[in-house]
């Protein structure tokens, strides 16, 4: 009897672990909204989502690289220095040389590429571990951006209001840039060899390089586009912002990694999906910050509220991979 | 030449070295068109070292090879593939996070006019290809992730047909594989077979290679000893060949003196599992222990040496009581537990033989102030080496990753017995391990016997137990259902207990 009722017991265990870690997010995201919802009138309004899905859409394009270079197994800390140095370089092209908007967008991503051309040189050609390389870089990059600007603010032109302020059927103009991005890299993660050869890559790179497959060029690929999309995210969010404080951006890369690891990418590599993953990871994150933000929590509440989150996400990214057979 | 023509792969005198080591000697071997040749030989014979030349993927020193009469260059894996050799390595190169018809094109997929891969197509031809081979055990779409072992070597398998290759090389495909499995594995080579392909079929298993194989060739330390049509070579005579030595007694025997009762099982439980089991084991004395699968055999020693919970019972040696049983306790009071796991429980596979050795004899080695006595790891290392006849070039060097199956189980053995412990408990060490290494390892727990130990010994190997114990529990359902004495050994006999019968 005892021993039927003990296996039982384990049994229900392990569903309810199981429902966890599917729905355990969820879960706490309803009731967190339930709890915004009450405390604020304000939360629950169109304008008030139209701002959340505003403010996910800078980050969101970063969270679209992060997937790339977690599929692949490794991480990419300098986001949010790359984010800082690419906008810097942006906006010195917009100030100082009057580059038009569009092509200063250009000259980030091009900045954001080189540093995560770096990263993807370091990681996938001389195999030096991600997390170390990337903090370097990330290091560099913020230097860098400091001294470009002598740690000063940098005050964008007045052009750039009207490309932040831009709205087409009343959503700002920035989400569809947003949206753009996640399909095509869904596109290129589902319906392109590369994509395909990323997932097994990030899955078994041995045997990825035994059956002919360039790991080497498909990991630096990863890291160029993380770096690019990143540069990408940061002249937006100095678009947005209209001024790039010597703190810009700063502790972003937690909110793209753990954006992208609640959406679904596993921090072990080889597992990610851009759609809607990459949607639902940044817009969860967004719409906590702003809620505790309007019900007016204490301005800690976020970084406690953010560590809870990723550590929830991490732990159920480990539980299930703990479950499965390579 | 005309005698010639029906080969399609020939190598004449083929060499490689690493650094100064040379691995293969004047390799000549012939595949014939249309027909299997098993490749046979102890680990490290140089088997792989050979295909991967075949394959591509090691340069040769010297020597040549001829495709289809044809001189063959193999500069890299591409050329090999390209050239219509396929080689299913012995670890499976699937990505478990994909589906199996994209495990099958991922190197090559097949695109639209947009250079978008064609998923449709794609599928279309995976189901043909797995049609082909009469593989209905799972779809085109499914995650290989969720697929069990064997059929994740089915699609390996199908992989390499893929490219419509000629010649197949399989390396160890069994390994992982159920009965059931293996069958449909030999029908899918005789399949090939019929469709004009040649196979080159390396296995341990020699059953299966005179089963299935034309011609049988034999590999050791690097040279080819002989090239059989299979009909022309019997089993002793390949063993021999293989060893090169005479293995009359493939169970050595060794004198000893069996004593008194050393070690007492008595009224162990687990709680869901064991209920009441005794045993006994006398000083010297080898018990097999013999169950089919899921019948609890690995769970007791589990259960004995303190990794799984025991609820009741206890455990006596000489009069002294084991408690509490933990692991921890056990390896104090002399038990010492060898599991076929080597990699996940016993090795560190990227340190060096010496490093493993005295792993577990750090407290022992180490002089004052807890530094490493260097020269005592030495001597104890080379000790080892030596007693157990671990071949290696340099045990300071070498790392376990780079030895054989059965000279890795030695360094696990070393690992143990250094420590002097007293209880054996052995599960499977046997296991993928080479004939000649058996030998070995036999012989090495002849000894532990031979010097008052007792031992316990777990094994699937009927023949295995019934040469080396002096007496043989059998197993079932979690419970002991029989016990004979060595005059008693039938296989009969101990199939009947093993089913769960009357003793």
């Amino acid at each position: 009897m005892e021993n039927s009722q003990s296996r039982k017991g384990k049994v229900l265990r392990g569903k309810l672990l199981n429902l966890f870690c599917s729905y355990g997010l969820w879960i706490i995201f309803i009731i967190l909204l339930a709890y915004f919802a009450i405390q604020s009138p304000k939360f629950l309004t169109i304008s008030n989502a139209v701002n959340v899905l505003r403010l996910s859409s800078t980050l969101g394009v970063a969270v679209v690289g992060m997937f790339f270079v977690l599929i692949t197994g490794g991480i990419d800390i300098s986001v949010s220095a790359n984010m800082y140095f690419s906008a810097v370089v942006g906006t010195t092209l917009l100030n100082n040389l009057g580059v038009p908007l569009p092509l200063c967008f250009v000259g980030a991503c091009a900045s954001g590429l080189l540093i995560g051309s770096i990263n993807g040189f370091f990681v996938a050609k001389l195999k030096m571990v991600p997390f170390i390389t990337t903090l370097a870089t990330y290091s560099v990059a913020r230097g860098l951006g400091l001294m470009f600007t002598n740690q000063q603010m940098l005050f964008l032109d007045s052009v750039v209001m009207k490309f932040s302020g831009a709205k087409l059927f009343g959503i700002p103009l920035i989400v569809y840039i947003f949206l753009i991005v996640v399909l095509l890299g869904h596109f290129i993660l589902t319906r392109t060899q590369y994509g395909r050869q990323l997932f097994a890559c990030g899955n078994n790179l041995v045997g990825a390089n035994k059956l002919g497959i360039n790991g080497t060029k498909t990991v630096f690929m990863a890291y160029l586009f993380c770096g690019g999309l990143a540069g990408i995210a940061g002249m937006m969010n100095a678009c947005i912002l209209s001024v790039i404080n010597p703190n810009f951006a700063i502790n972003d890369e937690f909110v793209v990694i753990s954006s992208a690891v609640i959406g679904g990418a596993s921090l072990f590599g080889g597992k990610g999906k851009i759609l809607p993953g990459a949607i639902i990871g940044i817009v969860m994150v967004q719409v906590i910050t702003n809620g505790l933000t309007i019900t007016g929590a204490s301005a800690y509440a976020f970084t406690i509220f953010r560590g809870i989150i990723i550590f929830i996400a991490v732990m159920m990214d480990s539980i299930k991979f703990s479950g499965e057979i390579r | 030449m005309a005698e010639n023509q029906n080969y399609i792969l020939q190598l004449k005198q083929v060499t490689k070295s690493f650094a100064s080591v040379q691995v293969l000697k004047d390799i000549t071997i012939n595949l014939r068109q249309g027909e299997i040749l098993g490749l046979v030989g102890e680990n490290g014979a140089g088997k792989s070292t050979l295909m991967n030349i075949l394959g591509g993927i090691y340069q040769r020193d010297s020597g040549e090879i001829y495709l289809n009469g044809a001189k063959f260059e193999p500069v890299n894996p591409k050329v090999s593939q390209n050239a219509g050799i396929a080689f299913v390595h012995q670890e499976l190169n699937l990505f478990t996070n994909l589906t199996v018809f994209e495990n099958l094109f991922i190197t090559d997929m097949v695109k639209s006019k947009v250079h978008t891969i064609d998923k449709k197509a794609m599928k279309k031809i995976a189901a043909e290809k797995l049609k082909e081979l009469g593989i209905e055990d799972f779809g085109v779409d499914e995650i290989v992730g969720n697929l069990p072992m064997g059929q994740r070597q089915l699609i390996e398998i199908t992989k390499a047909i893929m490219k419509d290759a000629q010649i197949i090389i399989l390396d160890e495909p069994t390994t992982s594989l159920s009965n059931k499995e293996k069958v449909k594995l030999f029908d899918i080579m005789h399949l090939l077979q019929k469709q004009n392909k040649s196979i080159i079929f390396i296995s341990h298993i020699l059953e299966d290679v005179f089963e299935h194989c034309d011609e049988i060739s034999v590999l050791r330390d690097g040279e080819i000893i002989s090239q059989n049509r299979t009909s022309d070579i019997s089993t002793n005579e390949v063993i021999k060949q293989m060893v090169g030595r005479e293995l009359n007694k493939i169970y050595p025997t060794v004198e000893k003196e069996i004593g008194e009762v050393a070690f007492e099982v008595k009224n162990i439980c687990q709680e869901g599992r064991f209920e009441n089991i005794n045993l006994q084991i006398r000083e010297g004395e080898i018990v097999g222990l013999f169950g089919l699968m899921g019948a609890g055999r690995t769970e007791l020693l589990r259960c004995l040496f303190g990794i799984d919970p025991v609820t009741d019972g206890s455990l006596i040696y000489k009069g002294q009581e084991i408690k509490p049983v933990t692991p921890e306790n056990c390896i104090k009071n002399g038990m010492a537990f060898i599991t076929e796991n080597r990699r996940e429980e016993g090795l560190l596979m990227t340190k060096t033989v010496k490093e493993n050795i005295v792993l577990a004899n750090l407290k022992e080695i180490a002089a004052s102030l807890s530094f490493i006595n260097r020269k005592e790891e030495q001597r104890e290392t080379d000790e080892m080496v030596k007693e157990l006849n671990i071949k290696t070039f340099d045990p300071a060097r070498q790392a376990v990753i780079n030895l054989s199956g059965g000279n890795q189980q030695k360094v696990v053995f070393g690992k143990w017995v250094l420590r002097k412990p007293q209880i054996f408990l052995l599960d499977e060490p046997t296991r993928g391990v080479d004939v000649g290494a058996k030998y070995e390892i036999y012989s090495i727990i002849n000894d532990l016997a031979k010097n008052k130990s007792t031992v316990l010994l777990v094994s699937s190997e009927m023949e295995e137990l019934m040469g080396m114990c002096d007496r043989i529990l059998v197993m079932s359902h979690n419970v002991l259902t029989g016990e004979l004495h060595k005059e008693e050994y039938t296989q009969e006999r101990i199939m009947e207990a093993a089913i769960g019968g009357v003793n």
